[in-house]
């Protein structure tokens, strides 16, 4: 299978004047991270605030521009290419935003918003567009009732579904999912993952789903990253780091997630401190400060994501170092 | 019955604003159904004489019965002014609103995309004109002597300038605004599925910026007329009247709102307060009006989403017809929209091209052609005032007149007058020779004029003397002048330079009272190609001086030879102690009550006579005797019965001191045989140089309904035909003779744009045959429907 | 007798021409040292009865009936002034965001302060050390050097210390904490909850938990209320509820979160969308989403019946 996506040392940095005016200061908010995504594959990225995921899934859309590294569409780069040719790739790569509420142009009819892409890639002729538009909303659920309302008329729910019609309009090949779920109601979010899931199988595209709800992950991808600090500190098949995964943030991470079930008594592991600000990215392993195995070269060494088994790899110095590690 | 609780939902301000415009518009677009009075009819001095005491009446009159809401101080009723007014100071308002909207809004979208040339500019432009408000800086440009003629021409000139000083205001906030719009989360998504900043800008930010645009609009609009305001009391970019560089006093015709406010500043602190109410009051109510329905409007787009944008949206796909094309193709489908949209466009249609009733009367342009062509013909030779072909003319005229049935007037068709003498300048001769013995013939009328008709030859030295020798004298420097023997030589004064006129009329009397050369030679900047008009007269200064004068191409000619004499003849042809024939014919009235009222329609029928070797048709002349020949005729031949009585009169003696017209006056109106007069006078009309027909209504009074009345059926009749007629100041030695006895009077006439008439090119070469026809149907019509009593 | 009692609360909302029945009819209580949880999702009228418990209800919201009775002290009849002596001292409320509750020109120490100070609980001379005490008791390190910092140096877990800071600083009974934890990372939320628990132990405190998230619920609750448009549906101990959930709806609910320790290739969903409140249907508010509405459902809105002992479920499938 080949690789639609592939991401290769991608880095972001802002400028943050500080509150005086003098010093400018660097956020990296993605710190050299590379993945690769198959083609009808889901690769989850998962993380807490300030992880860098979401910046991730707007370089990729090329929303904003990269400070560094490379992205390939299908073996082709598509960092320094033209705004006209950056246009046309939009075809292939689309998105499907975090807020339904916002994401629609609320004075556009759901008729027009769907023709925009159509209109744009010329996926259709002028004079089929309505077909085509009623054709994508019974794809995601909708009645073509619909087509001459307004989106504040529709539920968060609906919303998002005229959001997802919109990313497959174009029929693309990527679509990053931007936390798509992460403001509707529980009761409708298994709706719009499966929703998402089915286009998946009939339409053959690859995800990339952000999210920060672990659950959620684990449901929807084949394979799992873990960000911290605008870094991958863990990525493999999704099964293998959930039921064992290797870096300690990892292991905080799944057992803080709180399961809806009272009987259930794990182990919790405990993490001191706070998530440092990303202008103050620690030495070294950004996560030492907070680690409980922390050792002395830690604190120096950045660790790189090496594989302890070929779809399993951990940017963690206890891999090497200490073999009790390994396999647990 | 209203719920009182509902009525508190009702948008107020969108009513009551709405209310307020929907007048305004009415006004424009309706002003003669609104208002009594002609707004350029101007209310003279008069006296009233009422039991024994005479009051007189001098405008500014101050609001009473006659004029509601007062008179200007030029006597012209303030509410027609105002309403008349209405239209363009709208159109000027909202034309500037455009032009600010068109330069703002790019700049606005471009500064939202953080161009950095038009954030800086639009900051720039604003800074510059918080701290120099817009009236400033027009003030400081009105003292560029270059800009005040430009400035005051044009209400044209009133909306660029308040429009190149006047966006930034807006376009700060409307950048502003869209910075708002694309901050909002859908833009990334509009950016997502690839489209460009400029399709972002045209398809998502416009439409979420129209209610704020239409909003802003109306408000603008009303910033926009405060700003007139303001500029109207001070005096400035508006028609009212001012001197130009040449020192003459122009007062130009078109005015808005803010040019009423101009002469006010005359009479602040006096009762006269009301011709300060009025106009402000005007512009009160307008800009309320828009601010009002500008606030209404933004609480109505406040409300809820608007059907109203994706309407807008759709207009483009509404009323294409490459999309009608294809829902006929299928029109299965589209069957509905195919009927609706076809009646729409043949309602549309239907009304453009509204057929009008015809006319009752045809007015017989070729019967007309005719009589032109007799009357400027050789038979007549120039029609000289006083001389026998006059005569035979003022009979052709009058057995015209008993053919098609108009009464003679006063028992009589022709009427004598005295004229002392008529005078006709028939050749010359002009040759320059200079002390080398170079010669140079100059050509009458085409180098040189004769202003003074003598007879005359002879060959004389001829001196240069200067304007400033001959102004600000006293004894020693008349002394001077008379040493240089002036009296016995030709003169040439030089006056085709600018200069004061003060001056020049300061030398020219000097010379004729002083010094009284032989002869004058004038160098005069003619300014138009063709011949000199035949009928030149500088002035009546000079008893016994010939005048002559030359253009300025051969003025310089003249100066360039060394000490030049000059030779030169004149022949005029002198008729004295003769007699002058106008010819009265009209149609009684029926109304006992009328019996004193006439309404008299007049043209000339005089002319300059032929010269020599040249003749004179005064085609143009003509055409005014034969269309009204033709309307007599028409009107006397159809079963009208006109209430009041309906006169015809043919002028003679026009072109001279004692004119017939001024015999007439003299004779029925003074007496008081008859008691009111309303005067029409048929200038020249269908010039082909120019479409516009001028009508000057100034003499009316507008107080004076019936004449009102008149005016608006001629209006009326001018639309049918699709002719443009227009208000200007137009001038004839008869309405001179009319206004001096308070006589009402109209005119109707073609402007020169340089001087035809009394020039060889008075002819028929000249006349717009088509235009002739329309103008003739109008005046026929207008008279028809005035005697009809419509 | 019960900490909080409340009986047949009705809140609604008069916006424009139309009604919203946020809340329409619950009655609750709360024991000591009790953890209550109310769970539900968007329009289902968890915080308005946290609000309303308050007395922090506003126009165009109105408490239309109902008796809320603390300690046997009926809030409703109480003065604004006596309710207000109530509202941080003997009832406290923690929020969502954090952010939005602190002063952000004032320091933090100023503000637990601030709570000691209104109250009287300690003297002046005392509020200081008490308010680094509390700073302390959160968690919060390097309190007395802390002490001057303005809320925006902290991070979102810690100001949600502050805020709990503030709240039990008058060691009030009842701590009303509406969703405290959904702005937060996970990893800060599991240490807020933990917190939180050693909170209710340590000062004998009872909890009000309103939250969406059945994992907080399953890990902190004693007893639950499962509430739906503005009623509630079921009502149970926490381990009741997880093993033998009654109503559809909380099936439903339960059965559509995907799982952190198992995965299926499609999740269930329940069909439908939550109705817009001025828009409930006839009858039971859940019948147009639930698989097995009978032509009862749809005419007839069901009574909260005790089905088994302490738990409690108002469906026509449950009442025969």
């Amino acid at each position: 299978m080949n690789k639609i996506i592939e991401v290769k040392d991608l880095t972001k940095q802002f400028a943050v004047t500080s509150k005086l005016g003098a010093k400018t200061e660097f956020v990296k908010a993605v710190n050299g991270v590379s993945f690769d995504v198959l083609e009808g594959e889901t690769l989850g990225l998962v993380g807490e605030s300030g992880c860098g995921k979401s910046t991730t899934g707007r370089l990729i859309l090329r929303l904003i521009k990269p400070t560094s590294g490379d992205i390939f569409l299908e073996g082709k780069n598509i960092n320094q290419i033209s705004d006209k040719e950056l246009r046309k790739i939009r075809k292939d790569i689309q998105v499907v935003f975090q807020n339904p509420y916002s994401a629609l142009d609320p004075k556009m009819t759901i008729s027009d918003i769907l023709s925009e892409p159509l209109s744009i890639h010329k996926v259709v002729h002028k004079y089929q567009y309505e077909k085509e538009v009623k054709r994508l909303l019974s794809l995601v659920g909708l009645s073509e009732k619909d087509m001459k309302k307004f989106p504040h008329e529709f539920s968060g729910g609906q919303r998002q579904r005229i959001g997802i019609a919109r990313a497959i309009a174009t029929k693309p090949k990527f679509i990053i999912c931007d936390e798509p779920v992460s403001a509707l109601d529980v009761s409708v979010q298994s709706q719009i993952l499966n929703l998402l899931t089915e286009l998946q199988n009939e339409l053959k595209v690859s995800y990339l789903f952000i999210a920060h709800g672990l659950n959620v992950i684990r449901h929807m991808s084949n394979k799992v990253g873990v960000m911290y600090l605008g870094k991958i500190v863990e990525i493999g098949d999704v099964d293998e780091i959930y039921n064992n995964p290797i870096h300690p943030y990892t292991k905080t991470l799944l057992s803080s997630a709180p399961i809806p079930d009272p009987f259930n008594d794990r182990e919790r592991q405990i993490i001191k401190g706070e998530v440092p600000s990303p202008i103050n990215i620690p030495a070294g392993c950004a996560f030492h400060p907070r680690c409980q195995h922390a050792m002395e070269i830690c604190k120096h060494k950045m660790p790189f994501l090496k594989g302890s088994g070929s779809q399993h790899k951990v940017a963690c110095h206890l891999i090497d170092y200490n073999e009790k590690f390994r396999g647990e | 019955m209203i719920k009182l609780s509902s009525i508190r939902k009702w948008n107020f301000p969108l009513i009551i604003g709405g209310i307020l415009l929907f007048v305004l518009l009415i006004t424009s677009m309706y002003p003669e159904k609104l208002a009594t009075a002609d707004p350029y009819g101007k209310q003279r001095l008069e006296f009233q004489v009422d039991g024994g005491k005479t009051t007189f009446v001098v405008p500014p009159v101050p609001p009473g019965d006659e004029y509601p809401w007062g008179t200007d101080h030029r006597g012209r009723d303030l509410r027609s002014l105002i309403i008349y007014g209405c239209k363009i100071t709208m159109i000027t308002a909202i034309l500037t609103a455009i032009g600010r909207l068109i330069i703002a809004l790019p700049l606005a979208i471009a500064g939202a995309y953080k161009n950095k040339f038009a954030t800086w500019f639009i900051k720039q432009f604003n800074i510059l004109f918080s701290a120099f408000p817009l009236i400033v800086v027009v003030l400081m440009l009105s003292n560029f002597a270059l800009f005040i003629d430009i400035l005051k021409k044009d209400n044209f000139i009133v909306v660029l300038l308040l429009t190149l000083f006047g966006w930034s205001k807006l376009a700060y906030v409307l950048m502003e605004k869209v910075s708002e719009i694309l901050e909002q989360d859908f833009v990334e998504g509009e950016i997502a599925i690839g489209k460009s900043r400029l399709e972002i800008a045209v398809q998502n930010v416009i439409p979420h910026l129209i209610p704020s645009l239409i909003v802003f609009f109306f408000l603008e609009i009303a910033l926009v007329l405060q700003t007139m305001s303001q500029i109207g009391i001070f005096g400035l970019l508006a028609a009212g009247g001012y001197y130009n560089a040449d020192g003459d006093l122009n007062v130009p015709f078109e005015f808005d709102w803010a040019s009423l406010l101009i002469f006010t500043y005359m009479f602040f602190g006096t009762d006269k307060i009301y011709l300060i109410i009025y106009p402000a009051a005007a512009f009160a109510a307008s800009i309320v009006g828009f601010n009002l329905f500008g606030e209404g409007l933004r609480i109505e787009f406040e409300k809820r989403t608007s059907r109203v944008i994706t309407f807008i949206r759709r207009i483009p796909s509404y009323v294409s017809p490459l999309k009608l094309a294809y829902e006929i193709k299928n029109y299965e489908q589209h069957k509905k929209t195919v009927i609706i949209k076809l009646a729409c466009y043949t309602l549309v249609l239907g009304i453009i091209f509204f057929p009008q009733p015809p006319s009752l009367y045809k007015f017989d342009s070729a019967e007309a052609f005719n009589t032109i062509e007799e009357i400027s013909g050789d038979k007549y030779k120039g029609r000289l005032a006083g001389s026998e072909e006059n005569k035979a003319l003022a009979e052709y005229i009058s057995s015209e007149l008993e053919s098609y049935g108009v009464k003679p007037y006063d028992n009589k068709y022709i009427h004598e007058f005295d004229i002392l003498k008529s005078v006709n300048v028939k050749a010359s001769t002009l040759k320059l020779k200079d002390s080398f013995g170079r010669n140079k013939e100059l050509i009458f009328r085409k180098d040189y004029a004769v202003a003074s008709p003598v007879t005359f030859s002879g060959e004389f030295e001829v001196e240069k003397v200067e304007v400033r020798d001959l102004i600000e004298l006293n004894s020693e420097r008349v002394d001077l002048l008379m040493a240089r023997g002036l009296h016995s030589k030709v003169l040439i004064l030089d006056l085709s330079v600018p200069m004061d006129y003060r001056h020049m009329t300061g030398a020219l009397q000097t010379l004729a009272i002083i010094i009284k050369p032989r002869a004058l030679l004038v160098i005069q900047d003619w300014g138009f190609e063709y011949d000199a008009p035949k009928h030149a007269t500088i002035d009546k200064l000079f008893q016994d001086t010939v005048v002559i004068s030359m253009s300025k191409e051969a003025g310089e000619e003249l100066l360039r030879l060394g000490e030049p004499t000059i030779e030169f003849s004149v022949e005029s042809e002198t008729i004295a102690n003769t007699k002058g024939y106008n010819v009265l014919g009209y149609i009684p009235g029926t109304d006992p009550e009328y019996k004193d009222d006439f309404i008299v329609i007049g043209s000339r029928i005089d002319y300059v006579g032929d010269d020599k070797a040249v003749r004179y048709p005064g085609t143009l002349e003509a055409g005014s005797v034969a269309a009204q020949l033709e309307i007599a005729k028409k009107l006397a031949q159809s079963e009208i019965k006109p209430k009041q009585n309906i006169m015809f009169a043919f002028w003679d003696g026009t072109f001279n001191d004692k004119r017939g017209s001024s015999s007439f006056v003299s004779k029925y109106a003074l007496s008081g045989k008859i008691k009111s007069i309303t005067y029409f006078n048929i200038g020249n009309i269908a010039i082909k140089e120019d479409s516009k027909v001028l009508l000057d209504t100034s003499r009316i009074f507008p107080k004076n309904k019936e004449a009102q009345e008149y005016i608006q059926i001629l209006k009326d009749n001018a639309r049918a035909q699709n002719i443009d007629l227009q208000y200007g100041n137009l001038n004839t030695p008869v309405l001179i003779d009319m206004t001096s006895r308070n006589i009402q009077s109209l005119m109707v006439s073609n402007p020169e744009k340089e001087p035809i008439s009394t020039t060889m090119r008075d002819n028929m070469d000249m006349l717009d045959k088509k235009q002739y026809k329309k103008i003739g149907q109008m005046l026929l019509d207008t008279i028809v429907d005035i005697a009809r009593g419509k | 007798m019960s900490l909080l009692e409340v009986r047949d609360l009705k809140t609604y909302f008069y916006i424009g021409n139309q009604v919203i029945k946020a809340v329409d009819g619950i009655s609750f209580s709360v024991e000591r040292n009790e953890t209550l949880a109310i769970v539900g999702e968007s329009g289902s009228g968890k915080s308005v009865t946290a609000l309303s418990v308050m007395r922090l209800i506003n126009p165009p919201g109105k408490v239309i009936e109902g008796d809320i009775n603390y300690n046997n002290v009926n809030l409703q009849k109480l003065s604004e002034k006596q309710m207000c002596m109530v509202r941080g001292d003997r009832v406290s409320m923690i929020y969502q965001e954090p952010m939005m509750s602190l002063n952000p020109a004032i320091s933090v120490g100023e503000q637990i302060r601030e709570a000691l100070l209104i109250h009287k609980t300690v003297p002046k001379s005392e509020s200081k050390k008490r308010a680094i005490q509390l700073m302390n008791f959160v968690s919060i390190p390097e309190a007395q050097v802390r002490y001057n910092d303005l809320p925006a140096k902290f991070s979102g877990g810690m100001r949600q210390r502050i805020m709990i800071a503030i709240a039990i600083a008058c060691n009030p009974d009842l701590l009303i904490a509406d969703e405290p934890t959904t702005a937060l990372d996970v990893t800060i939320q599991s240490e807020i909850m933990e917190l939180l628990r050693s909170m209710k132990n340590k000062l004998n405190m009872s909890m009000l938990l309103i939250t969406h998230d059945l994992g907080v619920v399953a890990e902190n609750a004693d007893r639950v209320i499962v509430m739906y448009c503005g009623k509630i549906m079921e009502e149970a101990s926490v381990q009741d509820l997880f093993r033998k959930p009654m109503h559809p709806y909380t099936v439903g609910l339960m059965k559509c979160i995907p799982r952190i320790d198992s995965s299926v290739d499609k999740l269930y969903s329940i069909p439908g969308y939550i109705p817009h409140p001025s828009q409930f249907p006839e009858g039971c508010r859940f019948n147009d989403r639930c698989e097995r509405a009978t032509d009862k459902c749809r005419e007839k809105m069901p009574e909260l019946i005790e089905i088994h002992e302490g738990h409690k479920v108002r469906c026509w499938q449950h009442h025969d």
